[in-house]
């Protein structure tokens, strides 16, 4: 038994979904009934529930690439902050630096989670396609606003690319760093992105934007 | 009976709430509850300081709240005092079971509420305001918690006392629910009821928190209209 419709704005503890259903991200379940947890959209796919936050700070997630900044060094290794509650480990054999390279406090990389354990112990993998980000900007967005960033199938920062000429590297933890080109127009585009992405006809404005 | 602005005694304060209204914070909201106008702010999840705290399998809440030195009559002495420690304390009290703390272990939610106007019932009003910061902010709850007092002036159980009302009643009861489950989470009493008058006192509050409720969730519903995501 359904009771809420697809895309429809949800509430925390507003009733989704009773009986056989799967509480997926944004949702959960007591007593068989499914609920919201977050203010999100509602998407239903046949027995799975889910509430997309419009909100919230990142939570690292296996699988995820994401963009940290080097905050301590270690024996082994590196923390590195990931711009989330929790901090990140990053092993020296995880990643490649060529004999000119050296990675300390404040230094950029770009990653991917490999391994997670339930308290959040992350640990990054970085060699090649990943690794130390140089000569560019870092800007920073709202994790939950990422996906509208990178658009469907990837045409907004496909957009952003052509028109300004910059190489745009997003992390799914909402930090973004831009290389090469017209980089500041292409940082205003990704902010524009940001602050506007819940009102409708975002392409065709961040398209008018930066064809000004 | 007729009440100092001539209300009903089931009536409620004209109540006006605002979700989202600090930038800095990672969610907040303003809320004027009759002459009340009260700021909460929420941040977090973060990392946990001081250390110490820090729990291995679930998230602490911290809250703290303030009142504003022009927010009373006389000017209040600024800073943390008796009161403002206990309410902080009732306020997590209030909030912690409806939020669903063993997603972010380790971590920290911080809840800061600031009173600039005050008009008797400051606690309710900041638990009601804490609860659409936290939503806001987009942590996970299992329901929204609205919070509103009942209480007894000249006789007769009153819902929701304005500053008068509270001076001169008998007894003031400030209560909070999770409406979803039906479970009070905060129950505080300040002067005396008889066995029958509380019982009905608790009912009141319950069915004025309701109300309540129903605004918080218009309030977030407002705020994000019109939302879409890809």
């Amino acid at each position: 038994m359904l009771y809420a419709k697809n895309r429809e704005l949800a509430v925390p503890g507003m009733l989704l979904a009773e009986g056989d259903y799967i509480d997926e991200d944004g949702t959960h379940k007591e007593h068989g009934k499914v609920y919201a947890s977050v203010v999100g959209i509602v998407y239903i796919d046949r027995r799975k529930v889910r509430v997309v936050a419009l909100k919230g700070k990142y939570i690292p997630k296996q699988g995820d690439s994401v963009i940290g900044i080097i905050s301590d060094e270690r024996f082994n290794g590196w923390k590195v902050d990931i711009n989330s509650p929790y901090e990140a480990d990053l092993n020296q054999k995880d990643i490649y630096l060529s004999r000119y390279q050296s990675l300390k406090v404040g230094d950029l990389v770009y990653a991917r989670i490999v391994r997670i354990t339930e308290i959040f112990e992350t640990s990054l993998y970085a060699k090649r396609p990943y690794g130390r980000l140089d000569n560019g900007i870092l800007i920073e967005i709202q994790s939950a606003r990422v996906p509208r960033l990178i658009g469907r199938k990837g045409s907004m920062i496909k957009m952003i690319n052509e028109k300004t000429g910059s190489i745009i590297t997003v992390g799914q933890n909402g930090l973004v760093w831009i290389r090469g080109g017209d980089k500041e127009l292409a940082a205003q585009a990704c902010q524009m992105v940001d602050r506007e992405a819940h009102i409708p006809g975002l392409t065709d404005r961040v398209s008018e934007f930066l064809s000004r | 009976m007729e009440r100092i602005n001539g209300r009903r005694f089931d009536e409620l304060r004209p109540i006006k709430i605002e979700a989202g209204v600090l930038n800095r914070a990672d969610g907040s909201c303003y809320i004027e509850w009759g002459l009340n106008k009260i700021y909460a702010a929420v941040y977090g999840p973060k990392e946990v300081l001081p250390r110490h705290l820090e729990q291995k399998d679930r998230a602490i809440l911290r809250c703290r709240y303030n009142m504003a030195p022009f927010s009373v009559e006389e000017r209040k002495r600024p800073g943390p005092d008796r009161r403002a420690v206990e309410i902080g304390k009732v306020m997590q009290g209030a909030l912690e079971p409806a939020i669903l703390m063993h997603y972010y272990p380790k971590s920290m939610i911080e809840i800061s509420v600031e009173v600039v106007q005050a008009n008797a019932g400051t606690r309710c009003a900041g638990i009601t305001a804490a609860s659409i910061a936290l939503a806001d902010a987009g942590i996970p709850m299992r329901d929204l918690v609205p919070s509103c007092a009942a209480g007894k002036v000249n006789g007769e159980i009153v819902l929701d006392l304005a500053k008068e009302e509270d001076n001169e009643g008998e007894a003031d009861m400030p209560v909070a629910i999770i409406p979803r489950l039906d479970q009070i989470t905060l129950l505080q009493m300040d002067g005396k009821l008889t066995e029958e008058e509380l019982e009905k006192a608790i009912k009141l509050a319950m069915t004025g928190c309701r109300e309540v409720y129903k605004l918080q969730i218009d309030a977030l519903k407002r705020k994000y209209a019109g939302a879409e995501y890809e």
